[in-house]
């Protein structure tokens, strides 16, 4: 270490940072940087080819590539890396020279994800993450695999030393670590048959096919080809029509589900769950390999999700809210899941495991039962704003509506007072809510930030109060650790009682 | 400093407010008190307090100079518009109106709600950390344990010097509440409160 150095050393010398067992990135990485560009260049790329039509607009593009294939030539020759003594050192830049220490104990995670390629290549994209932030600590693309591997050894064995506990022995690889579960064949296609993302894509795929013309009446008025012939085929009364309409109808269901079977095992494909050293590694996908370690010091909730269908064939989904990262970012929200899709009890034991604290049978507590009432009136009087008045502007068909709605807001209103629970056991704070989806979530004392009680104009005329618990990353959660319809008394003991609680312990990132 | 100093204590509360007994155990206070009763009282001693009154003076301030500059414009706008000359009785009745409408109430927000605010407005620190109640229609209290404090702030305006007032601004790791604000206290105070909440509860020990 280049401490003791004299501070007057001139700035041109040789960069004393280069040697000392630092590591440069992979070779590959220059390929892979001008991919990124080449990426980004694509779509405003395509729109100028397409609206040009002549070839010299290419040689023209040519010209954007220059800037970043020499920024690229830059990055992976000043790019460096070192293992410190407690610190994770990563030096970049040319002209402007960063050097950035990251301490082994504040380092969250080392995540790598590997696309087609980066296997092909033998090579990974590894991001270094603390829990502050969206952006990673430090992102190393790319490194060899055998690279990233020492780096992941390296970082957690260091961060052990660091922490002084020499006696834990040191991690196994990945092959003979223990496996906790893993996305069967059977269960994937079952995720991917019970998931609704095959109906966000077609209905990015209709916005598309809109702005480029597709549903334009002039040009769809006649059908073409076989379709056609059949169509033409079918005799135009009602019965037939009818079965028409259904058949569409069916074979646009069955798209969508197979749109859904497809995502799902790209995101998916062979998800497995491993214990690694002091936390959890979740390996998925089936183009790009994604990899990532949780450690339990860094669960901030665990939340079990179950949709309606999923309670009907005994199975769950398990999420975990980690701190830093941003909600926005898809390969965040999808290495949050521990696992997609499991069986009651596995789920259970998973959940138990991520969180010994909060593990144990849960004796929920109600919230207050004229929450019911509170519930009704409220979708009564949204209802007769909504479809009353239109009846007798418009038409009386709206009463019809109207008397539809208010059973479906009585069941609605009674099962989620219902639903809506709480619990404290151990060292943990247990929220449970949703109607048809339910959501149980689990949050230790030692990460509760704030605790508040809100009282609206409403909940003063009741008596009642909201309970809202803060943690760092809920921005993640799609769960918010909320208990509304508390009693107001009941409310200000919990409060204080999570308060003495949270107080009481101390917070590690 | 005088434990007055600090601020108000709330004394007296619609019952629809108080707290339920025993929200902030008693045992906690005494400790507090035990350990900390040198020379110079602590501001941790579970009381509840107002923020400074002059905050009242402040906020009418601001929003005197706020209606000021919108009712002006207004004014300077409607004048405008009769000094055209060509002006119609019915448009000049409606702006003329809409002018007061905004104008008055406005006087009211300028003049009364500091008021009815600042008698909403509380903090109460003990050993655990700080305790902010707020809100008139919405009311909301809000506990920030000491040992979940990453940093704060003790932020003055330009005004706010003038009154010798500061905001106390108190970062959390949290994501709803990741800053915390007590606006109003005197800087005196709030500088005490501070030193209260990074003095740090546990980190210190552990």
């Amino acid at each position: 270490m280049p401490y003791d150095e004299p501070i007057a050393s001139p700035a041109f010398e040789p960069r004393r940072t280069a040697i000392d067992g630092a590591q440069r990135l992979h070779p590959f990485s220059l390929l892979f940087s001008i991919g990124r560009a080449a990426r980004n260049l694509l779509i405003p790329g395509l729109f100028v080819l397409f609206a040009a039509d002549d070839n010299r607009y290419e040689l023209f593009l040519m010209v954007l590539f220059v800037p970043a294939t020499v920024r690229a030539m830059f990055k992976f020759l000043t790019f460096r890396y070192r293992f410190g003594e407690t610190e994770l050192i990563v030096t970049e830049g040319l002209i402007f020279r960063n050097e950035r220490h990251v301490p082994y104990l504040r380092i969250q995670n080392i995540d790598w994800s590997q696309n087609v390629l980066h296997r092909v290549l033998g090579v990974a994209n590894v991001r270094v993450e603390t829990a502050g932030g969206s952006e990673p600590e430090a992102e190393l693309q790319v490194l060899s695999v055998g690279a990233a591997e020492e780096m992941r050894g390296r970082v957690f064995e260091e961060k052990r030393r660091a922490r002084g506990d020499e006696a834990v022995p040191a991690p196994q690889p990945a092959e003979e670590r223990d496996e906790l579960a893993r996305l069967t064949l059977g269960e994937l296609l079952l995720l991917g048959l019970l998931s609704n993302r095959g109906i966000a894509l077609v209905a990015a795929g209709l916005g598309i096919g809109w702005e480029m013309g597709l549903f334009d009446p002039r040009q769809s008025e006649e059908w073409t080809g076989p379709v056609g012939a059949f169509l033409d085929r079918v005799p135009e009364t009602w019965p037939w029509r009818l079965a028409l309409l259904i058949a569409a109808l069916l074979v646009f269901l069955l798209f969508v589900r197979m749109l859904s079977v497809v995502w799902t095992a790209l995101q998916f494909w062979d998800f497995r769950l491993w214990r690694s050293e002091g936390g959890l590694r979740v390996e998925s996908g089936l183009l790009t390999r994604h990899t990532s370690t949780i450690p339990f010091a860094r669960v901030q909730q665990v939340t079990q999700i179950e949709t309606w269908v999923q309670r009907l064939i005994g199975r769950r989904g398990l999420r975990v809210v980690t701190a830093g990262g941003d909600a926005d970012n898809d390969e965040q929200s999808r290495r949050r899941w521990l696992l997609p899709l499991g069986e009651r009890d596995l789920i259970d034991s998973l959940a138990g495991l991520a969180q010994p604290e909060t593990s144990g049978t849960i004796a929920w507590q109600p919230v207050e039962p004229r929450a019911f009432l509170r519930l009704l009136r409220r979708a009564a009087i949204l209802g007769l704003l909504i479809l009353v008045i239109p009846a007798l502007i418009w038409s009386r068909w709206w009463l019809v509506g109207a008397a539809l709605v208010l059973p479906w807001a009585w069941l609605d209103a009674k099962l989620r007072v219902r639903r809506l629970g709480w619990a404290i056991t151990g060292r943990g704070l247990h929220v449970r809510s949703g109607v048809w989806t339910h959501r149980v979530s689990a949050v230790r004392f030692n990460k509760i930030q704030t605790v508040q009680c809100e009282t609206s104009p409403f909940d003063r005329r009741f008596g009642m109060a909201t309970l809202a618990v803060d943690i760092a990353g809920s921005g993640n959660s799609d769960h918010r650790l909320r208990v509304p319809f508390l009693d107001a008394t009941l409310a200000e003991m919990l409060r204080d009682r999570l308060t003495t609680e949270a107080a009481k312990t101390r917070f590690r990132w | 400093m005088d434990p007055a100093e600090f601020g108000e204590e709330v004394s007296s509360r619609p019952a629809e407010e108080s707290a339920p007994e025993g929200a902030w155990p008693a045992a906690l206070d005494r400790s507090a008190a035990g350990e900390e009763a040198e020379e110079t009282p602590s501001i941790a001693d579970g009381v509840e307090r107002r923020v400074a009154r002059e905050s009242i003076g402040l906020d009418r301030l601001g929003g005197w100079i706020t209606l000021a500059v919108l009712s002006l414009g207004g004014g300077v706008f409607v004048a405008i518009y009769l000094a055209t000359g060509a002006w119609d009785p019915l448009w000049a009745g409606i702006l003329g109106s809409a002018w007061l409408l905004l104008t008055l109430p406005g006087l009211w927000f300028a003049h009364v709600w500091p008021a009815v605010n600042w008698r909403h407005l509380s903090f109460r620190a003990d050993e655990r950390g700080i305790e902010i109640r707020r809100g008139i229609l919405w009311r909301r209290v809000i506990t920030v344990p000491r040992s979940r404090v990453q940093h704060t702030d003790v932020s003055q305006g330009p005004l706010q010097r003038r009154f010798d007032l500061a905001t106390l601004i108190i970062h959390t790791a949290g994501t709803d509440h990741a800053t915390v604000e007590l606006p109003g206290l005197s800087h005196a105070t709030a500088l005490r409160l501070r030193d209260h909440l990074i003095s740090g509860g546990l980190d210190d020990a552990v």
